[in-house]
């Protein structure tokens, strides 16, 4: 079951609508495999943005919708 | 020196730090723009422009108004998306690309994306040092600077507003 926190995050990256849309489910299962993947230095949040398919920008908004945070360095 | 209004290359990074942070209802990238020219590349525009998030919001009026520079990036040197394009975005390319076309000094908020340009020959600063370019090379006051640099300072790795704040003295 999707946390407030993650819903609030899907809300947006549905408002955003890039080409593919993935369920709320399958939204926060990328999120979370691509931001583990993201802290791990494997990738930028640029390319986190690209792999989501959502604009870089609204990215910002979807991680601190989500309480996830952004690397620091 | 002289001051003079510097002009600096904003990654989506930085972009968003001063978009974020307001004073007085006031996002800092308002701040900042009557002290410095900022260009974006078209890439990151586009974001800009079709996002409808809270960033997206503050930046694509001053676009729109050409408050803030755009500029169409090249698409050299294709190494950069053929060595980089696993670990690097399309907007940090564009910038590195913008950066070595025009000599405008990039700025990134991430390692990755900074290293990636040392090592094509630039000097990116990182957002903290921008403002201290701006204090000591241009005309932003140092108040300005220290009050921008404590508010976002969550941002950053904590050691450097030390560091910010003794190179504000």
């Amino acid at each position: 079951m999707l946390t407030r926190e993650t819903y609030k995050a899907y809300e947006i990256y549905r408002e955003i609508a890039p080409d593919i849309i993935l369920t709320a489910n399958e939204f926060e299962d990328s999120l979370r495999a691509l931001h583990t993947e993201y802290m791990q230095r494997q990738f930028t949040i640029g390319k986190m943005a690209d792999l989501l398919g959502v604009p870089v920008l609204n990215l910002y908004d979807i991680l601190e919708a989500a309480g996830l945070p952004t690397r620091t360095s | 020196m002289s001051s003079q209004r510097l002009s600096f290359i904003l990654d989506a990074g930085p972009l968003s730090v001063l978009c974020s942070f307001p004073r007085n209802g006031q996002p800092y990238l308002h701040v900042v723009l009557n002290y410095a020219t900022l260009y974006i590349p078209e890439g990151v525009v586009t974001e800009v422009m079709s996002g409808s998030g809270r960033i997206a919001s503050v930046a694509s009026p001053l676009v729109r108004k050409k408050i803030i520079q755009v500029q169409e990036s090249p698409a050299q040197p294709e190494i950069l998306d053929m060595a980089y394009s696993k670990i690097l975005g399309v907007g940090e390319r564009h910038t590195i690309k913008l950066a070595l076309a025009t000599g405008l000094t990039p700025i990134f908020d991430d390692k990755d994306a900074f290293m990636i340009a040392c090592r094509f020959g630039l000097r990116p600063l990182v957002f903290q040092d921008m403002l201290i370019k701006l204090v000591t090379e241009g005309s932003l006051p140092k108040s300005d600077a220290t009050e921008i640099a404590k508010a976002t300072t969550g941002q950053f790795p904590g050691v450097y507003l030390i560091h910010t704040l003794d190179s504000l003295k």
